[in-house]
């Protein structure tokens, strides 16, 4: 006679933690074992950072107590950042497309856990590739982060959150992997630029800069500048709207997400 | 133990489920068969989390599935119709995921892997990625990792389909012995000989209902067989009438109960001389399926 639970039991607490645990890992797995997409999400915004700072420092677009690179590196990073979305609709996409989220909901993980395991590894290539692009913009042009590290890392955990809920929220309208990059690269496009982090918005017509606080690009080159720059007023009230913003959004997907969202034959 | 009562389940005007009615006692095979359309998926769903039944009840060893999904659904081991698997992920790395999602710790979860894959004849293949294996292996891997961790109700939702001869051997041999185990299966196919290959039950389902439970060989005991006769020269067409034949290319049929007394009335009027040859086709259940969506139909 089979066992009726696998082994001896534990909190649920922590079985929670194990399964989020082995999720966890499986998508780092998944991953490692399909990189280029991650490998060149990491290494085009350190590329475009080489050809943006000449530019800004050309432009002399720099305001008080600025820098060409406090100028470029946040707009690089938030436009890259913009162009993740569709790395993190795809990874949930898949999953639909694949027939293994149906499958994973049969085991004892929930809805929850399951996003959990696929967020958390995909929170991580974001956040290492706002520490590249930091870190390069440090060590080759010499870019100081005056509002001090902490203030720098509310900003990048906002900023990275808002881009994850944008994500999962896109994964849950597109039926197929053309449909959600048409999306995201349209919608990466416009709000980037909308936002201010092709063109300074201060560059930008009186209706342009009026309507530029509905991209969330536009609190995310808030959040960073004001980090770097050390205004830490300007940079944690961009980021408690990035995660206002993550938790309305997340908070719409998932709703999505829970109503059937998983079940391929829908799509 | 696994319990459906009285389950229903609409999409829109659509019945999936109307009075569904299922009990799979512990050690038991059920062979959950039907057409398309008849629910066995939708039951399957239900059971599993992944729909919400509008009425009825199901428990799993005891546990509601709607009041305590989680610890339910931990009593489940569950192989989907369609193939479900990761291609980059190697094999060992699926069952380990599903056993650590099932909560097995690290010592036990590779005893595991290890038996499981010898009964599914994944031992060799254990690790290479899914994307390199044929579609047989991979029916076989899906099935593996609903098995790993040794579940107590195991819902196989047509785990053969597409899959070859040693695959299906295997694959009965192992659902068998969890059966023998103590494990109550339930298994949705269209192969009916693999139902009598692990000694199976069978329930038939229509219209989103069970409509009959028992063995297969009391199904089918009350079934008219068909009888096929052949004669050198066509029949005379009085001789056809009389008897309830019917001519079917230049063979005579008739689907009856008693296939000795007409087969012997018709070579007494026809004559013994001009028979070629004569054949009895015993009930399948197929037939038992048309008879019994009939009888469902007209009662509606």
């Amino acid at each position: 006679m089979p066992a009726e639970s696998a082994e001896a039991p534990v909190s649920e607490l922590r079985a929670s933690a194990r399964r989020v645990g082995a999720l966890v890992r499986h998508d780092f797995l998944q991953l490692r074992r399909d990189p280029g997409p991650v490998i060149s999400r990491l290494l085009m915004p350190m590329v475009l950072l080489v050809v943006f700072e000449p530019l800004y420092r050309a432009t002399a677009r720099v305001g008080p107590g600025g820098s060409a690179i406090v100028e470029a590196a946040p707009r690089v990073l938030v436009m890259f950042s913009m162009f993740a979305i569709s790395t993190v609709g795809a990874a949930l996409l898949t999953e639909r497309t694949w027939r293994t989220w149906s499958w994973l909901r049969t085991t004892p993980a929930s809805t929850g856990e399951l996003l959990i395991g696929k967020i958390v590894p995909l929170l991580g290539v974001l956040l290492l590739q706002q520490a590249l692009v930091l870190g390069m913009a440090r060590l080759a042009f010499g870019l100081e982060f005056s509002g001090g590290a902490l203030v720098l890392a509310v900003a990048s955990l906002s900023w990275a959150l808002c881009i994850l809920a944008c994500g999962t929220l896109v994964a849950t309208f597109a039926r197929s992997n053309n449909q959600l990059s048409s999306i995201t690269d349209v919608s990466g496009l416009l709000l980037s630029s909308l936002g201010g982090a092709v063109v300074p918005v201060a560059l930008m017509p009186d209706w342009l800069r009026a309507i530029s606080p509905i991209s969330p690009a536009h609190w995310g080159v808030r959040a960073f500048q004001g980090a770097l720059l050390g205004q830490p007023g300007q940079a944690l009230g961009a980021a408690a709207v990035l995660a206002g913003l993550a938790v309305v959004i997340g908070s719409v997907a998932g709703w999505r997400i829970n109503r059937r969202w998983g079940r391929p034959e829908l799509l | 133990m696994l319990v459906a009562e009285n389950l229903e389940k609409r999409y829109g005007e659509v019945v999936a489920l109307d009075g569904f009615d299922l009990t799979v006692a512990p050690g038991e095979v059920v062979g959950l068969i039907g057409h398309n359309g008849a629910g066995k998926t939708t039951f399957l769903e239900v059971v599993s989390g992944q729909l919400r039944p509008d009425r009825g009840r199901v428990t799993v060893c005891g546990v509601d599935i709607r009041e305590q999904p989680r610890r339910a659904r931990a009593l489940l081991g569950v192989a989907p119709q369609e193939l479900a698997l990761y291609p980059r992920i190697t094999v060992r790395e699926h069952l380990v995921l599903f056993g650590r999602l099932a909560g097995l710790r690290p010592g036990r979860l590779r005893r595991e892997v290890d038996t499981v894959a010898g009964e599914m004849l994944l031992t060799e293949l254990l690790d290479r990625r899914v994307a390199e294996l044929s579609g047989g292996q991979r029916r076989r891997v899906q099935t593996a990792a609903a098995l790993v961790h040794r579940p107590p109700v195991l819902l196989l939702d047509e785990p053969t389909v597409g899959a070859d001869p040693a695959t299906r051997e295997a694959l009965l041999a192992a659902v068998r012995a969890r059966a023998d185990e103590g494990a109550s299966v339930c298994y949705t196919t269209h192969y009916l000989p693999e139902l009598e290959r692990m000694r199976a039950g069978i329930a038939i389902a229509i219209k989103g209902r069970v409509v009959t439970r028992d063995t297969g060989q009391r199904l089918l005991a009350g079934l008219p067989s068909e009888l096929r006769v052949r004669f050198a020269r066509p029949a005379a067409p009085d001789l056809v009438a009389a008897g309830g034949w019917e001519v079917v290319e230049d063979e005579l049929r008739k689907t009856t109960r008693e296939p000795g007394r007409d087969l012997a009335a018709l070579v007494g009027a026809a004559g013994s001389g001009e028979l070629v040859s004569v054949a009895v086709r015993p009930p399948t259940f197929d037939d038992l399926y048309h008879r019994l969506a009939t009888e469902v139909s007209d009662a509606r």
